[in-house]
C-alpha cells in the first residue's frame, strides 16, 4: 500500500481514535520497507528481508520494535503526510527460548542498506539497550557502508573521529554479541559484523571485504569477482576471519541461537544451566579403545568429544580453519563448558600459528563469559619446518601461553595422547594458580618436554656419531628413553591427578563443571577484558 | 572435464600411495598417506573422479602445498 497524498493526518485537537488510525497506517509503510519491487529483488535473490529475519530468529510474537516510525518524512502546508520512507535499519528486543535479546538489522531493500538521509542506527538504541540491560545482542548485517554518493550529497568528505567504534567496542566488554553476515558486506558494516564474539556467513550469499570488486579493480588491478574475493571459502576455510558458515538464513539462525545458549547474558553473570536429561555418571564403554595401539594412527576426536558431553551436542566454532585444534561449547551435567580438543587427523594434532592465534582467542572467550574450559589433549609439540615458521607459530603460541595464564577459569585436562613441549604447555598453563586446574591422563598418555626420536637425535649426537654402528646406538638410547615415555611413570610423581579408564572421562568432567559453579559466580565479578576477534 | 589438485597439506614422507593412475575414487577414499610428526596423515579425497596423475612416489619427502596428484572430475 502505498501512501495516500489526500489522506489528512492527525494533527493536535484531533481525537485520539483517529491518532491510533494514524500510528497504524504510518507504521504500515514502514513496514513495506524498500516497496514491493525491492522486496521481491531480495527474494527472488534468495534472501529474506530484515523483518522476515527478525521474525524467523525470535520466539513468535515477542518482537518489540524500535523507532517504527522513524524515517524521513514529508508534510505540506497543511499538515499532511505526503512522503514517508522508513530508515534502512530494523531493531527492536526481542526473547529467545524465552531469553531477552537485543537485535537489529539493515534493510537492504532500501538504498542498498547504505546510510540513509535518516538517522536510524543501532548505535543509539540497540548499542547502549544491550550494554545497560544485560542482554545479548544480535546483528545480521547486510550493507556496504559509505557511499561515494553520500559525500556528494553533503559537499564534503570528512575526517571522522573514531567515536564510532567505542560504543561497540564497550558492548563487547559486557554481553555476547553475534553477528550474521546476510550478504555482501563492506567497509564499515564489515568492520561492525567482525566487532564480534561469533560470526556466520551464509555459504554462496555472503561475502566480507573492506571493499568489493569494482574498489579493488581500481586500487591494485586484480580482477575477482566477490565470491572469490570474500566468500566463505576466502572467509571460513582460508583465512579465518569469519567463525563459521551456514548452508541457509535459517541454519545462520540457528548457529547464532545455539552460541548464545551456552554464553550468559553479560560477562558479569554465569552461564544457565539447562536440564539435558544426560545422567553424569554415564560410562561411554566406547572411550576406552578409541585411541589406536598404534601411536601413528588417528582416530575421530571429535566423536571422542562428542562420547563424553551431554547427549552428543557439540557447538563447533572455528571448525573449518586452524584445523590442527577443536574448539567449542557443549554441557556436562548441564553446565555450559568450553571444549579444546586436538585434532590428531590434521597435521598431527601439533600446534602451528593458525592454531595458537585460535587457542588464545578460545580461551579468552571462555574467560570473558566464565565457562570452565575442559581440554583433551593430543599435541606432539608445535609443528615444524619452514612452513610452520613463517607463520611465526612460536611467538603466536606465546600468545596462547599468556591467554591461558591470564585466563581464571578453571579447567579440567584428559591427556589422552601426546603432550609435548612448549605448544603443549600453553594447554598446562591455563586455570588460575590457586583454583581448579585438574589433570587426569588416559592409558595411551606419553609425555614430554621432547620426543624421544627427536629428542635422542639431538642430545645423544655425538655419542652416536662416535659409536661403532650408530643406527644400533641409537636404537639403544631410544630403548631405553622407551620405558620412561610410560604414563604410569609420570604418575608416580604426581603430574596428573590420577591416571584414569577412559570411561570414567564424563563422570570426572561433570563432578569438576559442578565443582567449578561457585568459583565461576566470583570470577564473574571481576572487571573483564574485551575479547579481540 | 576439470583437473582437482591435491596438494600436500604439511611436511612430511610419502610412505604410501593408496591409488593408481586411472583409478576410479569417491570422495572420502584414501588417496595417500604421509607420515610427519610422527603420525600417519592419511589424506581422503574430497570429490568423485579419476586419478588423472600421481606426482609423488613412496619414501619421497614432500613440502606443504606441494602437489601430490591430480584428479579428473
Amino acid at each position: 500500500m502505498p501512501i495516500d497524498p489526500n489522506r489528512e493526518t492527525w494533527k493536535p485537537g484531533m481525537p485520539w481514535e483517529k491518532a491510533l488510525e494514524d500510528i497504524e497506517y504510518i507504521t504500515g509503510l514502514g513496514r513495506e520497507m524498500g516497496g514491493v519491487e525491492r522486496i521481491e529483488r531480495q527474494h527472488s535473490g534468495g534472501r529474506y528481508t530484515v523483518r522476515e529475519r527478525v521474525e524467523k530468529m525470535l520466539d513468535k510474537g515477542s518482537f518489540v520494535e524500535y523507532g517504527p516510525m522513524i524515517g524521513a518524512a514529508e508534510y505540506d502546508d497543511d499538515g499532511n503526510l505526503i512522503e514517508f520512507s522508513p530508515g534502512a535499519y530494523v531493531m527492536g528486543l526481542g526473547e529467545i527460548n524465552g531469553r531477552p535479546v537485543a537485535i537489529g538489522g539493515d534493510d537492504f531493500t532500501i538504498s542498498g542498506g547504505s546510510p540513509h538521509n535518516v538517522r536510524k542506527h543501532p548505535i543509539d538504541f540497540m548499542q547502549p539497550l544491550a550494554s545497560q540491560y544485560g542482554i545479548p545482542y544480535i546483528q545480521l548485517v547486510e550493507g556496504v557502508g559509505h557511499s561515494a554518493k553520500s559525500d556528494e550529497a553533503k559537499g564534503h568528505m570528512g575526517l571522522p573521529d573514531g567515536a564510532l567504534w567505542w560504543r561497540g567496542i564497550e558492548l563487547l566488554k559486557k554481553v555476547p554479541v553475534a553477528a550474521g553476515i546476510m550478504g555482501s558486506v563492506a567497509g564499515a558494516p564489515a568492520a561492525f559484523a567482525l566487532m564480534s564474539h561469533f560470526t556466520v556467513m551464509v555459504k554462496g550469499q555472503s561475502q566480507i571485504f573492506p571493499s568489493g570488486p569494482p574498489v579493488v579493480k581500481r586500487a591494485i588491478g586484480e580482477d575477482l569477482d566477490k565470491e572469490e574475493l570474500g566468500g566463505y571459502k576466502m572467509h571460513v576455510h582460508e583465512s579465518g576471519q569469519v567463525d563459521n558458515v551456514a548452508d541457509s538464513e535459517e541454519e545462520a539462525f540457528e548457529q547464532i541461537k545455539q552460541f548464545i545458549s551456552y554464553l550468559p547474558n553479560t560477562t558479569n553473570d554465569v552461564a544457565p544451566r539447562v536440564e539435558t536429561g544426560d545422567p553424569p555418571d554415564r560410562r561411554p564403554e566406547e572411550l576406552l579403545n578409541i585411541i589406536p595401539p598404534n601411536r601413528k594412527r588417528s582416530y575421530d576426536p571429535r566423536k571422542l568429544i562428542k562420547l563424553v558431553v551431554d547427549n552428543g551436542e557439540f557447538f563447533e566454532m572455528r571448525r573449518h580453519w586452524a584445523g590442527a585444534l577443536i574448539t567449542g561449547f557443549a554441557r556436562l551435567d548441564g553446565y555450559s563448558v568450553g571444549i579444546i580438543g586436538s585434532d590428531p587427523m590434521f597435521m598431527a594434532g601439533a600446534m602451528d600459528g593458525w592454531a595458537a592465534e585460535k587457542y588464545a582467542h578460545f580461551v579468552d572467550l571462555c574467560d570473558a563469559f566464565n565457562l570452565p574450559v575442559v581440554i583433551f589433549l593430543d599435541m606432539p609439540g608445535f609443528m615444524l619446518g619452514s612452513h610452520s615458521e613463517r607463520k611465526a607459530t612460536m611467538r603466536r603460541g606465546v600468545r596462547a601461553l599468556i591467554a591461558s595464564a591470564e585466563a581464571e577459569v578453571p579447567k579440567i585436562e584428559f591427556n589422552v595422547r601426546k603432550a609435548y613441549g612448549v605448544a603443549a604447555d600453553a594447554a598446562h598453563s591455563l586455570g588460575h594458580p590457586n583454583g581448579l586446574n585438574l589433570r587426569f591422563g588416559w592409558p595411551a598418555g606419553e609425555w614430554g618436554g621432547i620426543p624421544i626420536e627427536g629428542g635422542v637425535a639431538a642430545a645423544y649426537r655425538r655419542e652416536i656419531e662416535n659409536a661403532p654402528d650408530p643406527e644400533a646406538h641409537r636404537s639403544m638410547i631410544e630403548d631405553r628413553l622407551l620405558k620412561l615415555r610410560s604414563p604410569f611413570r609420570a604418575a608416580h610423581k604426581g603430574d596428573v591427578v590420577d591416571l584414569i579408564d577412559p570411561r570414567e572421562t564424563r563422570r570426572l568432567a561433570c563432578r569438576f563443571v559442578k565443582l567449578a559453579q561457585p568459583m565461576l559466580e566470583k570470577l564473574a565479578q571481576k572487571p573483564k577484558r574485551v575479547v579481540r576477534p | 572435464m576439470a583437473g582437482h589438485q591435491v596438494n600436500s597439506p604439511m611436511t612430511g614422507q610419502v610412505i604410501e600411495v593408496s591409488v593408481e593412475v586411472g583409478q576410479s575414487i569417491s570422495a572420502g577414499d584414501l588417496l595417500i598417506v604421509i607420515e610427519s610428526m610422527k603420525m600417519e596423515n592419511e589424506i581422503f579425497s574430497e570429490v568423485n573422479g579419476r586419478i588423472a596423475s600421481i606426482e609423488v612416489v613412496e619414501d619421497q619427502n614432500v613440502s606443504e602445498e606441494n602437489l601430490l596428484m591430480t584428479i579428473e572430475i
